[in-house]
C-alpha cells in the first residue's frame, strides 16, 4: 500500500494518495496523536507569549471603549461604520472556509478534505469568537446590547426583526453554535483514541469526559455518520445565509454603493475566498512546524489554490460588474459612487483591493506557482490584506460620499481603531494556538477512513468475492 | 449621456456647478486638498479652565437664587411657600423685554420655567422683531448662564481676596461721588458703549447736571457715526436711517449687509423676504443689487452681485448718482457736478452695472432703496441721501428717523477721551460696560491711556482685557437679570424687563451711576421715573402695565422726518471726498459671526455656530479670494503674516473664500480674546491689531508673506458644490412663469409604487416647508434649535472631526465661476420621511413612526448601533460619540471633546426641562419640536377644540426664522399655511425619488435677474 | 492483569470479544454472524468502516425522522415569534411597512430552523447512541484501547440465543480473530 508519489503525479488518470511516507492505521495515529503528547514546543510558547501580549491590547481596547466611549474610534457623521464592521465581515468570512470545507466538500465527497477539516473548523469558531467582537463593542450602550435578543420584558418592547442587523444577530450566533456542534461531534473519536492512549490519570480522565465513553460501536457508528451527514446538510445552506445576511447589512440599505442585488453571491465568493487563503496561512504554517507532510500534502495545498484561484476571480467579476451596473443604471448617484471608489480619495484603497484579490491570484494558472510553498504562502496573505480593505472600500468610501454632498466626509482610523483589530488576531491565534496544542488537529478517524486500506474489499479481488457472497446471504 | 431610467431634466437655470474648489482647478495638491477634509486629531483642544470648580460652586450658591425668579416690582427673593402669582410648575411663562443690539434692539419674548430664562423668541409687537429674531438675540440666554461671568465685584485683579460685596461696593462708589462733588466733578469720564436706554441717558445728564465737570464718552467698535454724519451733511441734521424696505421693488445695498450686521437686521430680512414671496406664478418680486467686496448675507441674496474691491465701493456711488443725473435726469442739483469725475468706467466692469442699475432705480421712483454700508464714509452717506431723496424714496423706503442722540459713538468720542486720558485731566474713568482695551484703534493705545487715570473702574458682565486694567471691576447685571429700557432703531421704545433676580447680586449701569450720585433708587424706580416723565398722567399705571405686557410702549416710533436736500453741502462733501488708491492688497474689517466685536467669544452656541457663507467654526481667518491665494501660492489653512504699510502686522491662517474681491482680504475683528473665559480662550485671532483711527473699515497696502506653518480651520461643510444634483432647485423669475413647476419636473423616475397599502394619517399629519426663496441662510434656526432641544457641543476638535450635533443645518452650496460665484441655503432639518429608511435598520426599534406621522427617536430605547445614520440620505442623524453634556465637566479626560459650557451648574439652569438631555451612545435628531406638538395638543384639548388650530404649534426653527421661509403645521388642515405652500408647484422633495416621501419639502428658488446684465 | 480478575469472578460474562487486523477481516466475520442469525453482537472500530452496516444486517438511523420534526418547530417557532411580536403584541409603524412583512421576516425563521434541526441532530445521535457512558464492558478487553487506533474488534453478547461459549469462539476464530476472551459484565 505504500505508494511511489512520482509516479502518480505524472499518471493524471490515478489521482495522488493522501497519505504518503507509507504510514498504516497506526503509524496515522502516532503523526497526529504524538503533537498533543509530546512535551510543549519552544516555538509553540514563544508564539503563545506573543499571542497573549496582543489579547492584552485588545483587553485594554475594550476597556477604554467602553470606559469612554466609542468616540475614541475615528468615526464621524457620514461615516458611522468604518474598521469595526469591516472587522466583523473580515472574520466572518475568514470563518466560512472552515465550514465550507468540511460541510460542502464532504457533500461532494471531496476525500482530500480530511486532513484539512478540522483545523479549518476550529479556525471558523475561533473566526467567529474574533467577529462576534466587532458587533458587540461597536454599540453606543453596549450594556444594552442584550435588548437585541427578544427578552420578554415589562414593557412589551421587542426587537425589530424587519432589521438585518437582527438578522446579523439570528445568523451568527446559529453559525457559532452549529459549527461548535459540528465541530465537537467530529472531535469525539479522536478525543476517544487521546483518551486510550492516555499516559497520565488526568489526560485519560480530561479527554475521557469529553470523548463521552465512545468506544467505536458499528451501531453507534451508523447513528453517527448520519448525524455528521445531515449537520453537514445543515451547514451548508447555512454558512451561505449567514455571508448573504451579512450582505444585507448593505445590500437593503438606500446608500449608493450598499443598495446591490448582487451582494449576497459576491459576499459569499468573497468569505470563501478569504477563508481558504487563510486556512492556507495556517497549514502552511502548521505543515512545517510539525513535519505534517504525509497528511498535508502538496495536492491538498494545490487543491485549496484551486478554489483561491476560482474565487478570487469571481469577485473580480463582481467589483467589474458593479461599475457596469452602475453605469448602466444611469442613476448619477450610482455612478458617482463608484467613480469616487476608485478615482476618490479613497482611491488608494480601492487599488490596494484590486491588486491583491484579483491581480495575484491570477499566479494561481500556472501549477508551478500553485504548488510552491512560498508563493502561495505570500498570496494567501496577500488575499487577506485585499479582502479586509474590499470591506473597508465598500463601507467607508460609500458613506462617506453619499447624496449630500454637504454632509461629505471623511474617514481616519485612530490609534483605538488600530488596536482593536490588532487585539482580535490576539484573539483567534490565542485560540487556535491552545486548539493545536491540546487538541487533534487532523482528524484521525477520518483520515484513516480514506486510506485504501480502510476498504474492507480493498485487496484484489476481493469485491467479486464480496458480491459472490452477499448474493449467497441474500438468496 | 444617456440616463434612463432616471434623469435629472434641463437645469432651467442654465447654471454650470462647478466642483470644489480645488478639483475645480485640478491642482497637482488636488489629493492634499482631499486629505485636508481629515478631521485629523492634530488640533489644539480647547483648554480647561482652573477656576471652573470654583465657579461651578458660585454657581450653585447663587443658582438657587435664580430658582426663585420673580418680576414683581419689590424685587424681593420669593420661596415657593408664597408662590409668585401666575407660576405653575410645569408651565412656562412669557414675558416681554428687549435686547440692545448693535444700534438698535430687538424686542423679544422670553421663555421662562420656574424663574429660569430659558429661551429667547422674537416679540411679534416689536417692530425690529415681528416675531423672529437672530442669532445674537437667540444665543444671549447662554451669556447669562456662562459660567465664566464675574460673579462678584473686585477691587483690584478679579481674584479671592479682592472680593468686594454688593455693600462695599456702594460705599466705594458714593465716596468717589462725594469726593467728586467736591471739585465740581472735574476729572470723571464715563465711557459708555452706544446705547439706546432713554434712562442712561437721563442718569448721564443728572451726573452731568450734580458733577458738571463730568465728560462722557462712547465707544462702539461699529459706529454708525457716518450714516448720521451724511445726513446731517444731506439734510442739515444727523438722521438715522430705518428702511421700509417692503415698498422696495429695486434695492441697491452699496457695501452693506442690512440683512445680517447693520441697521435693522431683523426687520429689513422681514421686509426684504416680504417682497419676494411668491403666492403664484404671476406675483412680483423685488430685486436686489449688492455692491461688496466680502460675501456677505446680503450679498449671497442678491439677484446681481458686484464683486469690486471696498476702496472702489465709493466711486461706484459716485458713478451711479452721476449716471442717474446724467442720462435719467434725476435732479441732484450741485452733487451733478460734484461726481462727474466718477465715469461709470472708473472701476473696472462697473460700467455696464452702474448703467443698468441707474436704469432700474430710475424706472422705479419712490420704489426703490438705495443704501450704503455703515463704514462708508460720511461723504457717500451724504450723496445716497441725496439720491434718495431725489428719486423720491425718502419717507417711503427709506425713512430718515430723529437719532436717539446725536453724540458720536465713534472714534471721534474714543480719541478725544484718549486726549484727556494722556493730558492727565482724567482721575476717574467709568468704563460702563464694552472692552475698550480690546476693541479700540490700536493706534490709541487705550491701555496704556487707561493707566493714566487714577482710579479706573470697570463695569462689564466678564472679566475680560479691559477688567484687568481695571482698579474697580464692577460685575454687571445681564439684560435678562436687569430693568432697563432702550429704543429701537426707528424710535420704539421697550422697556428691558428682567426674567430673574439678579443671579450674583450684580449692577446695572444705572445702580452704578446712582451709587456714583450716592442715590439709592433701584434700576425699576429709575425706569420708571422716565416713563412717568414721557407718559405720565393718570393712567401711567395702566400705560406702564401695558408697556411691561406687550413689550414696548406703543405710539414711541419716530415718525418719518420731512426733510429737503442741501445740494450744495452734498456737493462740498463729495468733491472732499478721497477715493483710497490701489496699493498692494486691501484689508477690510467685519464683525465676527460668531464673537461680533469680541462680546461673544465665550458663546460656545455661538462659536460653533458657523459662519454663513464659509461655515467656518471656533476661528478666524484672513478671508481671500481664489485669485489671490494662487497669486501667493496659498491653500486654506497657511498661516501668513499679514503687514501694513503704516507699521503693525497680524499673523492668521488664509481661509479661500469664493466670492471675496481679488487683492482684498476681508478680517473680522473679535476673536483672538486674550482674558476670556473657558470657550473663548485659544479661538482665533485676534486681528484689532491692525484697526487704527486712519483706517476703521478699509486700509489698503496691506502685502501677506507666507509663514510655512498650517492651521486647521474646523468647517461644517467641507465641500461646496450640488456635483449637479438637484437639491436646490432654483430659477428666474421668467421661466418660473412660463413653468411654474420645474422642479417638480426635474427629476424623473419611474412611478414610486408601493407593494402595500400606505399607512392612513387620519389625525394630524405634521409637515414643513421651507421656502429657500426666501431663505437668506442666518443661521438664527440653527441657533432656535440648539436652545429649545439642549443639543450639547462638541468643541473644534469635533467639528474637525465632523461630528457636530446641529439637529438642522444650512447647507450652502456655490455655484458658478469660482472667483465670483452665486451661492444658495437650503435648510435641512430631519426630513421626516414617511418611508423613514432610517426606521427599518434600526434593530431594537428606537425609531419608528407616530400616528401623526413624526419619524420618533426613542433616546431611551436606542442602543447605538448608527446603522439609521448610515442609512439616512438626508445625513440629518447626530450620534452622541461621548458623554458630551456631562463628561467634559464630571471627567477631565473629556475635556476638549466637548467644551465645558455643555454642563456646569449654571449650564444647567437653561436646559430646556420639556427635552432628555441625551446620554453617550445614543443617536438624535430633529423631532419638529415634538414636545411643543405636544403642549399645543394638551392646550387644545383643554380648551375643548377637536383638534389643534393651525399656528397653535411652532418649532423653534420656524417661529425664530426673520423671513418666516419655514412654514410648519398640519397638512390635513386643508386650509393650513403649510398645506396650501406644499400644494404650490414650486413645492418638491430632496431626493424624493428614493420613495422615501419626505414631509419636509422645499419651495424652489426664485430669482429675479435683470435681463441687461444677464448676458454678461 | 484487569481482566484476568474480572475472569476470576464467578459472575456470567458479558460478551466474547477478539480483533482482527484488516477491515476486511471484521467484515466477513460479521457477515458469518450475521448469516449464523446473531442479533446481539458489535463491532467496533477506529473508523467507520464503509458498509459494514449491511455486513451486520443493521436497520438505518431513525435520526433524521426526529431531526425533520425539530426543524418544522423551528420554522413554526421562527415565524410565530416575529408574527406575534410585530404584528400582535407591539404593532408598530416602521418605515411604513406592514405589520405582517413576511419576506422581512424569512431570514430568522430560516435560522431557527436550523438551529432547531441541528440540536435536534446533535442531542438525537447521542440519545439514540446511549452516550455519553463511561465505563462499558467491552472496555474490559486487555487490547480495547486500541479499537481507537488500529485493530477491529468483534463483540458477541452472551445473552444472545445463537451464542454458545465454544461454538462461538471457533467461529471467530476461523474467521481470523485475535486474543478472543470473554469479558465480564
Amino acid at each position: 500500500m505504500s505508494t511511489n508519489t512520482t509516479l502518480q503525479d505524472e499518471n493524471p488518470a490515478v489521482r495522488a494518495p493522501l497519505v504518503l511516507g507509507g504510514k498504516d492505521f497506526h503509524g496515522v495515529t502516532t503523526a497526529v496523536s504524538e503533537i498533543v503528547e509530546r512535551p510543549t514546543p519552544k516555538p509553540w510558547i514563544l508564539g503563545f507569549l506573543i499571542s497573549l501580549a496582543v489579547l492584552g491590547i485588545l483587553g485594554a481596547t475594550l476597556a477604554d471603549l467602553v470606559g469612554v466611549g466609542i468616540g475614541e474610534w475615528g468615526l464621524n457623521h457620514p461615516v458611522g461604520w468604518a474598521w469595526d464592521i469591516t472587522g466583523f465581515v473580515f472574520w466572518i468570512g475568514i470563518g466560512h472556509a472552515g465550514t465550507l470545507i468540511s460541510a460542502i466538500l464532504f457533500l461532494f465527497r471531496q476525500k482530500w478534505r480530511t486532513s484539512i477539516n478540522r483545523a479549518a473548523e476550529a479556525m471558523t469558531i475561533f473566526a467567529v469568537f474574533a467577529a462576534l467582537l466587532f458587533p458587540g463593542f461597536h454599540v453606543g450602550r453596549i450594556w444594552l446590547a442584550y435588548w437585541m435578543f427578544p427578552l420578554p420584558n415589562q414593557m412589551n418592547m421587542w426587537p425589530n426583526f424587519r432589521s438585518p442587523l437582527l438578522w446579523d444577530v439570528f445568523a451568527v450566533s446559529t453559525y457559532g453554535t452549529v459549527s461548535i456542534l459540528f465541530w465537537y461531534v467530529g472531535l469525539v473519536p479522536d478525543l476517544a483514541t487521546l483518551r486510550d492512549r492516555a499516559s497520565t490519570k488526568l489526560r485519560q480522565m480530561v479527554y475521557g469526559i469529553f470523548a463521552l465513553g465512545w468506544r467505536g460501536s458499528h451501531r453507534h457508528w451508523v447513528n453517527y455518520e448520519r448525524a455528521y451527514l445531515m449537520l453537514a446538510g445543515l451547514s451548508t445552506p447555512l454558512v451561505l445565509s449567514v455571508h448573504t445576511i451579512v450582505s444585507f447589512d448593505f445590500a437593503v440599505s438606500v446608500l449608493p454603493g450598499w443598495h446591490t442585488t448582487i451582494f449576497p453571491p459576491y459576499f459569499v465568493a468573497g468569505a470563501i475566498f478569504s477563508g481558504f487563503a487563510m486556512v492556507v496561512t495556517l497549514m502552511v504554517v502548521a505543515r512545517a512546524a510539525y513535519g505534517l507532510h504525509d497528511l498535508l500534502t502538496i495536492r491538498h495545498l494545490e487543491n485549496m489554490n484551486k478554489i483561491i484561484l476560482a474565487t478570487g476571480t469571481m469577485v473580480g467579476y463582481a467589483y467589474g460588474m458593479e461599475f457596469f451596473i452602475a453605469w448602466y443604471s444611469g442613476n448619477d448617484y450610482e455612478v458617482y459612487a463608484f467613480t469616487n471608489r476608485a478615482f476618490g480619495p479613497y482611491a488608494w484603497a480601492y487599488w490596494t483591493m484590486i491588486s491583491c484579490n484579483v491581480i495575484g491570484p491570477q499566479l494561481f494558472w500556472f501549477k508551478k506557482m500553485r504548488t510552491s510553498i512560498p508563493v502561495m504562502f505570500v498570496i494567501s496573505i496577500t488575499v487577506n490584506i485585499g479582502m479586509w480593505f474590499e470591506r473597508f472600500v465598500i463601507i467607508s468610501t460609500s458613506l462617506h460620499r453619499d447624496f449630500l454632498p454637504s454632509s461629505w466626509g471623511y474617514f481616519q482610523p485612530t490609534i483605538i481603531d488600530i488596536s482593536m483589530f490588532l487585539g482580535s488576531f490576539g484573539l483567534f491565534f490565542t485560540m487556535f494556538l491552545l486548539f493545536v496544542r491540546y487538541l487533534p488537529m487532523i482528524a484521525i478517524g477520518e483520515v484513516k477512513a480514506v486510506m485504501p486500506a480502510a476498504n474492507p474489499h480493498g485487496e484484489h479481488g476481493e469485491d467479486e468475492r464480496h458480491t459472490a457472497e452477499a448474493a449467497h446471504a441474500h438468496g | 449621456m444617456k440616463r434612463a431610467p432616471y434623469t435629472y431634466g434641463q437645469d432651467l437655470s442654465g447654471k454650470q456647478y462647478w466642483r470644489s474648489l480645488d478639483e475645480l482647478a485640478e491642482t497637482p495638491e488636488f489629493k492634499e486638498a482631499l486629505e485636508r477634509e481629515f478631521p485629523d486629531g492634530a488640533s489644539e483642544l480647547l483648554d480647561p479652565v482652573t477656576r471652573r470648580a470654583f465657579m461651578n460652586l458660585m454657581g450653585a450658591t447663587v443658582g438657587l437664587a435664580g430658582l426663585t425668579a420673580c418680576r414683581r416690582p419689590e424685587e424681593k427673593i420669593l420661596p415657593y411657600s408664597k408662590r409668585p402669582e401666575d407660576v405653575v410648575e410645569g408651565m412656562p411663562l412669557y414675558y416681554a423685554t428687549a435686547m440692545p443690539f448693535a444700534g438698535t434692539a430687538i424686542g423679544l419674548l422670553v421663555e421662562s420655567h420656574t424663574g429660569r430664562p430659558t429661551k429667547i423668541e422674537g416679540n411679534p409687537r416689536h417692530a425690529d422683531s415681528l416675531g423672529a429674531a437672530n442669532v445674537y438675540a437667540q444665543s444671549s440666554v447662554l451669556d447669562l448662564y456662562d459660567p465664566d461671568r464675574l460673579t462678584s465685584s473686585y477691587e483690584g485683579k478679579v481674584s479671592v481676596e479682592n472680593k468686594r460685596t454688593a455693600e462695599q461696593v456702594k460705599a466705594a462708589l458714593s465716596a468717589r461721588g462725594t469726593a467728586l462733588k467736591g471739585k465740581g466733578g472735574t476729572g470723571l469720564a464715563i465711557l459708555t458703549e452706544a446705547h439706546r436706554s432713554p434712562t442712561l441717558a437721563r442718569q448721564l445728564d443728572e451726573v452731568k447736571k450734580q458733577l458738571p465737570g463730568a465728560k462722557v464718552y462712547r465707544w462702539d467698535a461699529f459706529s454708525r457715526d457716518n450714516v448720521r454724519e451724511g445726513s446731517r451733511i444731506a439734510f442739515g441734521r444727523p438722521l438715522d436711517v430705518s428702511l421700509a424696505l417692503e415698498n422696495a421693488k429695486v434695492i441697491v445695498s452699496v457695501g452693506s449687509d442690512f440683512m445680517h450686521t447693520e441697521g435693522s437686521p431683523v426687520k429689513n430680512a422681514r421686509a426684504f423676504a416680504s417682497g419676494r414671496k411668491l403666492a403664484e406664478a404671476n406675483a412680483e418680486m423685488n430685486r436686489l443689487y449688492v455692491v461688496e467686496s466680502h460675501y456677505t448675507v446680503t450679498g449671497s441674496n442678491a439677484d446681481h452681485r458686484l464683486r469690486i474691491p471696498a476702496r472702489d465701493v465709493p466711486a461706484f456711488a459716485m458713478a451711479l448718482a452721476r449716471e442717474l443725473a446724467t442720462a435719467h435726469g434725476v435732479n441732484l442739483g450741485d452733487v451733478t457736478g460734484a461726481v462727474d469725475a466718477y465715469k461709470p468706467e472708473l472701476v473696472e466692469k462697473t460700467g455696464k452695472w452702474a448703467r443698468a442699475v441707474a436704469k432700474d432705480l430710475a424706472a422705479n421712483r419712490g420704489t426703490s432703496a438705495l443704501i450704503a454700508g455703515d463704514s462708508l464714509p460720511p461723504a457717500v452717506h451724504a450723496v445716497v441721501a441725496a439720491v434718495n431723496h431725489a428719486l423720491g424714496n425718502a419717507g417711503k423706503t427709506v425713512n430718515y428717523v430723529k437719532a436717539v442722540d446725536e453724540s458720536s459713538d465713534g472714534v471721534a468720542s474714543i480719541s478725544a477721551l484718549v486726549q484727556s486720558l494722556k493730558a492727565g485731566e482724567v482721575d476717574t474713568l467709568l468704563i460702563l460696560g464694552g472692552n475698550p482695551v480690546f476693541t479700540a484703534p490700536a493706534d490709541l493705545d487705550f491701555a496704556a491711556a487707561m493707566d493714566k487715570a487714577a482710579v479706573s473702574i470697570f463695569h462689564g458682565l466678564q472679566e475680560n482685557e479691559t477688567a484687568q486694567k481695571a482698579k474697580w471691576v464692577v460685575h454687571a447685571s445681564h439684560y435678562l437679570e436687569s430693568w432697563g429700557d432702550v429704543r429701537a432703531l426707528d424710535g420704539t421704545a421697550s422697556v428691558v424687563q428682567p426674567l430673574v433676580a439678579p443671579l450674583y447680586a450684580s449692577f446695572t449701569e444705572l445702580d452704578v451711576l446712582e451709587g456714583l450720585l450716592g442715590g439709592t433708587r433701584s434700576s425699576h424706580e429709575l425706569v420708571r421715573a422716565t416713563w412717568q416723565a414721557e407718559k405720565g398722567g393718570v393712567d401711567f399705571e395702566k400705560n406702564w402695565r401695558r408697556a411691561l405686557h406687550d413689550g414696548l410702549f406703543a405710539g414711541t416710533a419716530y415718525a418719518p422726518e420731512a426733510v429737503e436736500a442741501k445740494p450744495a453741502d452734498v456737493a462740498a462733501a463729495a468733491r472732499a471726498l478721497v477715493v483710497q488708491k490701489a496699493d498692494g492688497l486691501e484689508v477690510t474689517f467685519h464683525p465676527d459671526s460668531h464673537a461680533w466685536d469680541g462680546k461673544y467669544a465665550n458663546n460656545g452656541w455661538l462659536q460653533e455656530m458657523p459662519d454663513p457663507m464659509t461655515k467656518l467654526t471656533w476661528d478666524n481667518a484672513a478671508f481671500i479670494s481664489k485669485a489671490t491665494a494662487d497669486a501667493n501660492g496659498l491653500r486654506s489653512g497657511d498661516v501668513v503674516t499679514l503687514s501694513l504699510k503704516g507699521g503693525g502686522s497680524l499673523t492668521i491662517p488664509v481661509l479661500i473664500a469664493p466670492g471675496q474681491a481679488d487683492d482684498s482680504v476681508a478680517l473680522t475683528v473679535g476673536q483672538g480674546r486674550k482674558v476670556v473665559g473657558g470657550v473663548g480662550k485659544g479661538v482665533g485671532f485676534d486681528a484689532y491689531g491692525l484697526r487704527k483711527t486712519t483706517g476703521m473699515s478699509v486700509v489698503q497696502g496691506a502685502s501677506l508673506s507666507k509663514t510655512g506653518g498650517r492651521h486647521d480651520l474646523a468647517q461644517t461643510q467641507t465641500h461646496h458644490v450640488m456635483e449637479g444634483r438637484p437639491l436646490v432647485r432654483e430659477t428666474t423669475l421668467e421661466k418660473y412663469r412660463q413653468t411654474p413647476n420645474f422642479a417638480q419636473t426635474m427629476v424623473q423616475h419611474p412611478p414610486l409604487l408601493s407593494l402595500f397599502d400606505d399607512f392612513k394619517y387620519e389625525g394630524h399629519k405634521w409637515g414643513m416647508v421651507i421656502d429657500l426663496t426666501s431663505c437668506i441662510g442666518c443661521n438664527a434656526c440653527m441657533v432656535a434649535c440648539q436652545a429649545e432641544n439642549n443639543i450639547p457641543l462638541v468643541g473644534k476638535k469635533g467639528v474637525l472631526m465632523s461630528r457636530e450635533m446641529h439637529w438642522i443645518r444650512v447647507d450652502r452650496y456655490y455655484e458658478g465661476d469660482i472667483g465670483d460665484p452665486h451661492a444658495v441655503f437650503q435648510p435641512l432639518p430631519c426630513q421626516q420621511c414617511e418611508n423613514a429608511p432610517c426606521e427599518q435598520v434600526c434593530p431594537v426599534a428606537a425609531t419608528t413612526h407616530s400616528s401623526e406621522g413624526l419619524n420618533d427617536m426613542v433616546y431611551n430605547r436606542c442602543i447605538g448601533t448608527r446603522y439609521c445614520a448610515n442609512n439616512c440620505p438626508y445625513k440629518v442623524r447626530r450620534f452622541n460619540f461621548f458623554n458630551y453634556s456631562t463628561d467634559n465637566i464630571t471627567n477631565p479626560k473629556e475635556l476638549g471633546k466637548g467644551p465645558e459650557v455643555n454642563w456646569s451648574t449654571t449650564r444647567e439652569m437653561q436646559f430646556n426641562p420639556n427635552v432628555t438631555v441625551r446620554a453617550r451612545g445614543v443617536m438624535e435628531k430633529c423631532t419638529y419640536c415634538v414636545q411643543r406638538i405636544q403642549e399645543a395638543k394638551i392646550a387644545a384639548k383643554r380648551e375643548q377644540q377637536e383638534r389643534v388650530k393651525d399656528g397653535a404649534v411652532v418649532t423653534a426653527c420656524a417661529q425664530t426664522c426673520p423671513t418666516e421661509a419655514i412654514i410648519f403645521g398640519d397638512l390635513n388642515d386643508k386650509g393650513s399655511r403649510v398645506a396650501k405652500h406644499a400644494a404650490s408647484p414650486r413645492d418638491y422633495g430632496i431626493l424624493a425619488e428614493l420613495n422615501t416621501r419626505p414631509r419636509t419639502t422645499y419651495q424652489a428658488k426664485i430669482r429675479n435677474p435683470n435681463k441687461e446684465l444677464e448676458q454678461a | 492483569m484487569h481482566t484476568a480478575e474480572t475472569n476470576a469472578k464467578p459472575t456470567r460474562p458479558f460478551a466474547l470479544v477478539g480483533w482482527f487486523k484488516t477491515p476486511a477481516e471484521l467484515y466477513h466475520a460479521c457477515e458469518k454472524l450475521r448469516d449464523a442469525g446473531f442479533k446481539h453482537f458489535d463491532a467496533h472500530t477506529p473508523f467507520p468502516v464503509h458498509g459494514l452496516e449491511r455486513a451486520m444486517g443493521l436497520k438505518p438511523s431513525r435520526l433524521p425522522w426526529i431531526v425533520l420534526c425539530m426543524g418544522l418547530f423551528g420554522l413554526c417557532v421562527g415565524f410565530a415569534l416575529q408574527m406575534w411580536t410585530l404584528g400582535v403584541d407591539y404593532p408598530m409603524n416602521i418605515s411604513g411597512k406592514p405589520f405582517f412583512a413576511v419576506p422581512a421576516y424569512i431570514p430568522v425563521a430560516f435560522e431557527v430552523t436550523v438551529l432547531l434541526s441541528s440540536f435536534g441532530c446533535f442531542l438525537g445521535m447521542w440519545g439514540l447512541n446511549g452516550l455519553p457512558r463511561f465505563f462499558h464492558p467491552v472496555m474490559q478487553h486487555p487490547s480495547f484501547h486500541r479499537a481507537t487506533d488500529n485493530c477491529f474488534f468483534v463483540s458477541v453478547e452472551v445473552k444472545d440465543p445463537k451464542y454458545d461459549a465454544t461454538r462461538t469462539l471457533k467461529m471467530l476464530e476461523e474467521a481470523g480473530a485475535q486474543e478472543l476472551q470473554e469479558v465480564a459484565s
